[in-house]
């Protein structure tokens, strides 16, 4: 019987995250800034979403070696964890600003 | 402006790297090559240190190697620790400090919570709730505070370790995680209340040859064929009922793991409650008052001590049948079954020494059967939690 626990807070913001654009490869550390991690609390989330098959990852293919960079880690979500984040409640602050859009969208109608 | 890649949290960086197991190796690289595209070095700073804990982090494997062990350091901290503080503040407090514990892990997602959203579970963890209130109130009472004060032996360690066994049973069975219905919940704890009163009646009281029963018609011994009926009678009913055999196996355990605990909680209160009752041991002349009234609680206890290890392999063996079956919980529960052979083994071992050998060969056999118990289940194969969520 596979055990459903609930992701926690950061994870659930993550998945969220990731979730609004699923097709598009993400960034580690820009995804850290725009959920509010730090690396200490993103890199954790990300290896074990990884690890339980929620979360793909792959090197960026035209990378900044050119300018003296390595490639870079790139995200997106398995189908498993957009099945996942799509059971996931929104953010109540991230509801509260698309009811606010919505209201501002009728009344601007 | 290209980033400085060999500065200090560069190499910091590169330490930390090395840091993670050959099975996450590129998440060290990931890091590295996140850490080339800032600039500003405080951001650096604050990125390389933060990967230190991504490389700290466990692996799964690592994980499930080092449960047992991390299972055993707890247990011995936790004994270490209300030994303590037994010694310093009394016995009381440790236990409550437990108790509450124990109460908040149930309103946690988990292993003990939160409780069930049905009424038979809402009832059966409420009345678990109670009945250790109640021992609690009688424990002490009975002790006049002794156990309030440091040092005071008596029966504070036997009654922590029954009320946390049961607080712990208690919050399992009525856990959300739990695979057992409310048909076998509440068909198994009513027999097992109905079973338990009936063999405290039945059974000779406080060591001596009377029973509780005994000025009932046939000295109250028609009382045993309630003791066998009712777990029967809740195996019947929660098989049909559910259609599951394995569950109407469930609330038969259930029955007489309740009915089984119960004896004993009663019996040690009794024993706490009614000591003028108990009788005189033979002693040598001259021993002290305090002597025979500590050799008469040991005696009156050897039956409620044997219902109590009794019960505790019986919930180690529930909790098994109730969890989901997974590999890493199942074996830490089967191994509690080593344990009162294991205590027992290091009682006795300054008797004759055949004893001791037999006594620890016993908890080497037992280890052995829960072994393969844990090998003819299958729980063996690691349960992936496909729905799992860190």
């Amino acid at each position: 019987m596979p055990r459903t626990r609930r992701p926690s807070p950061q994870t659930a913001s993550v998945l969220r995250a990731l979730f609004a654009d699923p097709a598009t490869w993400r960034y580690g550390y820009e995804l850290g800034r725009e959920v509010g991690l730090k690396a200490g609390s993103l890199y954790p989330i990300l290896i074990r979403l990884t690890e339980r098959e929620l979360l793909e990852a792959r090197w960026e293919e035209h990378s900044g070696e050119s300018a003296g960079r390595p490639p870079r880690h790139l995200y997106r979500l398995t189908g498993a964890g957009r099945e996942l984040a799509g059971q996931l409640a929104p953010a109540p602050a991230e509801a509260r600003t698309r009811e606010g859009r919505a209201q501002r969208a009728l009344r601007s109608a | 402006m290209s980033a400085p890649s060999r500065d200090l949290p560069a190499r910091y960086l590169d330490a930390v790297a090395r840091l993670f197991p050959a099975t996450r190796r590129d998440w060290g690289a990931a890091m590295q090559a996140e850490l080339a595209t800032l600039t500003r070095p405080s951001e650096r700073w604050r990125f390389a240190l933060g990967c230190t804990r991504a490389a700290l982090l466990p692996s799964r494997e690592a994980r499930v190697a080092w449960l047992p062990f991390a299972v055993a350091i707890t247990a011995a901290v936790v004994a270490i620790g209300e030994y303590a503080l037994a010694t310093a503040i009394g016995q009381t407090v440790p236990l409550l400090l437990v108790l509450a514990l124990l109460a908040w892990r149930g309103r946690r997602p988990g292993y003990f919570g939160p409780v069930r959203p049905d009424r038979t579970a809402r009832v059966v963890r409420a009345s678990g709730y109670a009945l250790i209130g109640f021992y609690l109130v009688a424990l002490i009472a009975a002790d006049g505070g002794g156990l309030l004060q440091p040092t005071q032996a008596n029966w504070g360690p036997v009654f922590a370790i029954m009320l946390t066994l049961l607080a712990a049973l208690f919050l399992a069975l009525t856990a959300r995680g739990t695979r057992f219905g409310s048909i076998g919940l509440g068909a198994g704890s009513i027999a097992g209340v109905v079973a338990g009163v009936a063999t405290f009646a039945v059974m000779p009281f406080e060591h001596g040859e009377t029973s509780l029963a005994h000025g009932l018609p046939w000295n109250g011994q028609w009382l045993w064929l309630i003791v066998l009926a009712a777990p029967t009678g809740a195996a019947l009913f929660t098989g049909k009922r559910s259609r599951r055999a394995d569950h109407g196996a469930m609330a038969a355990t259930l029955a007489v793991t309740f009915g089984v605990l119960l004896v004993a909680l009663l019996g040690f209160a009794a024993i706490l409650l009614f000591r003028g009752s108990l009788e005189a041991p033979p002693l040598m002349p001259g021993a002290s008052a305090a002597d025979k009234l500590a050799e008469q609680e040991i005696g009156a206890s050897d039956g409620y001590g044997g219902m109590l290890t009794f019960g505790f392999m019986l919930a180690a063996i529930l909790w098994v049948m109730l969890r989901p079956v997974r590999a890493r919980t199942t074996f830490v529960l089967l191994a509690l079954l080593a344990v009162p052979p294991a205590a027992l083994g290091f009682a006795v071992r300054e008797s004759a020494l055949w004893g001791t050998v037999l006594t620890f060969a016993a908890a080497g056999l037992t280890l052995a059967a829960a072994s393969s118990i844990l090998a003819a289940t299958g729980v063996t194969r690691r349960s992936d939690a496909a729905g799992a969520t860190p």
